[in-house]
């Protein structure tokens, strides 16, 4: 477990004056990840996306370690190439043990561009913690569809709502047999940087999908984005959990109903405008009950 | 003394590699050079080199890591071929953009569509303004040679430009021959340690790299850029003389065969061995190889043809703009005021189809 006393002393790595929008959830996630491996030497390597541009303009940063940023779709292999320079190198450049690298890219470079990257790099098992901070679109782009966006999403490229699922990136990583793999929410830090440091514990590739819920994109208040993303949590939508050495865990209980989450935000508008679509509500909510029945059964 | 081996292309690419004995090696399979990867696997399995391969799933992968690796400390290296070529290219820019002194391996071979496995210089040619120094090698003494003068030269303080080193698919690649080959230990003193001039894993000065760029900071970036190119000529013949008092073979932007001609043929790599058999016996034409194609020789090339009145320009790629093939229009450029020579452009061998001396005679009549 994390040390938040020590953590909530130090100067955090990961520093404000960035240009996410306010209310953005994936600062909330970059903050939590930086801040959670702040005693360890990290190198942080990010994909092109918003967290990319907005906390790299020239010639300022907000990461106060190591960062890298090369394309939008090669961040994992870059990542193997500084861990083969890390290891060859450790003695000339006199680098320190226990090096952690976490790569930090959107659900874009994660679930569609840079999918291949990810896969092979999952596969050859290079060290580093991959955390995808995914708010469901391409919002850098502003707003297109990406094949993390959920079923029924209004994006700009999908005006009458998504009519695909989206895919399980999380249970796909799993699949490459992977010793650590889980689900946060940028509506639970705690939670996120407990993930996180159990992480670094382990070898090899860990893989965190985390929600980040984008007022921008999603059309809420950016006052609420810790209270969509916990929902988001509670309602089953985006299940909390954690994959251990082959053991499943769920971290929060399935307590509310799909209704409330979906009525928070504009892009789900056309379900309750002009009137209430009560059949597609309903499809949603039997989708996500059978989804946590699947993932119940594999937390037994 | 240096020993003499018999070797081809690829196998000749993957002994220099080694030699030079980069922290990593970033590879992924690709006709006509997978031998170069191959050949180091099995150096690796020996215990003959003892740098981290990289096995990627893709070139894209493979030029991604090869870039974060240099950029992390390390002397990186890798090689590819047509396609992979293609695929590397969004990656050769960020490797050039970020200054990082890589040397890459390159079997020349023909781009689909329609898919063909033998050489051009249609992979090559296409990535002419990447920002990466091209040295073209005719024989599979150049490749070894090359190779090693590369990394040198792109790893020079002033410069940090990466290097290609290209020759022919399934010609220079798969051709055996007896090469001149150096100890590791003489190639190592010539490359010298590997000492980045900064890495991204300086813990004590962290540092962002690559990040966003708005239009000020992007042209002064491409500007610096294009300044170190301009330097690149005189690095090169400096490494170029220190090489060749080690092996008495040095490096030339141009090599000439019978200057003195007013028909000049103008080719580059494995095609010139059979335009010298073709013109071996007549003293009205002459050859000019150009060896150095980015940054391009064009002083060379005005002193070497501002004196001739007839210049073929043999192309191994088509730029399909109707006007001809990149080597005719470098030419025509360079000596655009300087000459009234008559300039022609014959684009030839496309996807290994065989340029034979009946050829060459037929374009010099």
């Amino acid at each position: 477990m994390i040390d938040f006393k020590k953590i909530s002393q130090q100067k955090g790595k990961f520093i404000g004056g960035h240009h996410l929008c306010a209310g953005c959830g994936a600062g909330i996630i970059a903050r939590a990840a930086a801040n959670s491996l702040s005693d360890k030497p990290l190198v942080v390597i990010v994909a092109t996306g918003c967290l990319e541009v907005a906390t790299t303009l020239i010639p300022k940063t907000n990461w106060l370690m190591p960062c890298l940023h090369l394309a939008f779709e090669n961040a994992p292999a870059a990542a193997s190439g500084v861990w083969a320079a890390y290891q060859k190198t450790k003695y000339k450049q006199k680098l320190p043990e226990d090096l952690q690298i976490l790569v930090i890219a959107g659900d874009g470079a994660s679930y569609d561009i840079g999918f291949q990257s990810l896969s092979g790099a999952a596969e050859r098992n290079d060290n580093l913690i991959y955390l995808c901070y995914n708010n469901e679109a391409y919002m850098n782009t502003g707003v297109q569809r990406s094949s993390a966006s959920p079923y029924c999403a209004e994006t700009s490229t999908t005006p009458a709502g998504k009519k695909k699922n989206p895919k399980d990136l999380t249970k796909i990583m799993i699949a490459h047999n992977i010793e650590y793999a889980a689900q946060a929410t940028a509506g639970d830090p705690i939670d996120l940087m407990n993930k996180i440091e159990k992480a670094s514990n382990y070898s090899g590739v860990k893989f965190i999908n985390a929600l980040a819920p984008c007022t921008r994109g999603w059309g809420f208040d950016e006052s609420k984005t810790v209270e969509i993303g916990m929902l988001a949590a509670e309602t089953g939508f985006w299940p909390i959990y954690e994959f251990e050495k082959g053991k499943y865990k769920i971290n929060i209980l399935k307590t509310k109903k799909i209704k409330e989450f979906l009525s928070m935000q504009k892009r789900y508008a056309h379900l309750f405008s002009p009137k209430e679509n009560n059949q597609e509500i309903e499809k949603i909510q039997k989708m996500i009950d059978n989804n946590w029945r699947v993932l119940e059964n594999l937390a037994k | 003394m240096n020993k003499k081996i018999g070797t081809t292309g690829n196998e000749a690419a993957a002994l220099a590699i080694k030699q030079i004995n980069p922290e990593v090696i970033a590879a992924y399979p690709i006709t006509p050079t997978t031998q170069i990867m191959e050949t180091l696997a099995d150096y690796e399995a020996k215990g003959d080199y003892n740098g981290q391969i990289i096995l990627v799933e893709s070139e894209h992968s493979a030029m991604s890591a090869t870039v974060a690796a240099s950029l992390s400390g390390a002397r990186a290296m890798t090689a590819t071929a047509s396609q992979g070529l293609a695929l590397m290219n969004e990656v050769l820019h960020i490797a050039s953009g970020l200054f990082t002194p890589i040397t890459m391996v390159v079997g020349a071979r023909a781009l689909s569509a329609p898919i063909n496995i033998h050489n051009d210089h249609s992979d090559v040619m296409s990535v002419l303004d990447s920002g990466w120094i091209q040295f073209y090698a005719e024989t599979v003494q150049d490749v070894y040679d090359f190779i090693i003068q590369a990394v040198k030269i792109s790893e020079n303080p002033k410069l940090q430009i990466p290097s290609m080193v290209i020759m022919d698919g399934f010609i220079t690649t798969h051709e055996f021959t007896n090469i001149e080959i150096m100890s590791d230990s003489k190639v190592q003193k010539f490359v010298g340690k590997y000492q980045p001039i900064d890495s991204l894993l300086d813990f004590e000065n962290p540092k962002t790299i690559g990040g966003f760029a708005l239009p000020d900071v992007y042209s002064e970036t491409k500007n610096a850029q294009s300044k170190r190119m301009k330097k690149v000529k005189s690095i090169i013949k400096m490494v170029a003389n220190q090489y060749q008092k080690i092996t008495d073979r040095g490096f030339k932007f141009l090599e000439i065969d019978n200057p003195k001609a007013k028909k000049m043929i103008v080719a580059q790599a494995s095609v010139c061995g059979t335009i010298r058999e073709a013109i071996k016996n007549n003293s009205k034409v002459g050859l000019c190889k150009i060896n150095l194609f980015r940054p391009f020789p064009d002083q060379e090339i005005i002193n070497a043809l501002s004196d001739s009145k007839e210049i073929i320009v043999v192309d191994r790629a088509n730029s399909f703009d109707s006007i001809g093939g990149p080597v005719y229009k470098e030419i025509r450029a360079a000596l655009f005021g300087k000459s009234n020579a008559k300039i022609t452009n014959h684009i030839l061998g496309l996807g290994g189809k065989n340029i034979s001396i009946l050829d060459i005679k037929k374009i010099i009549k």
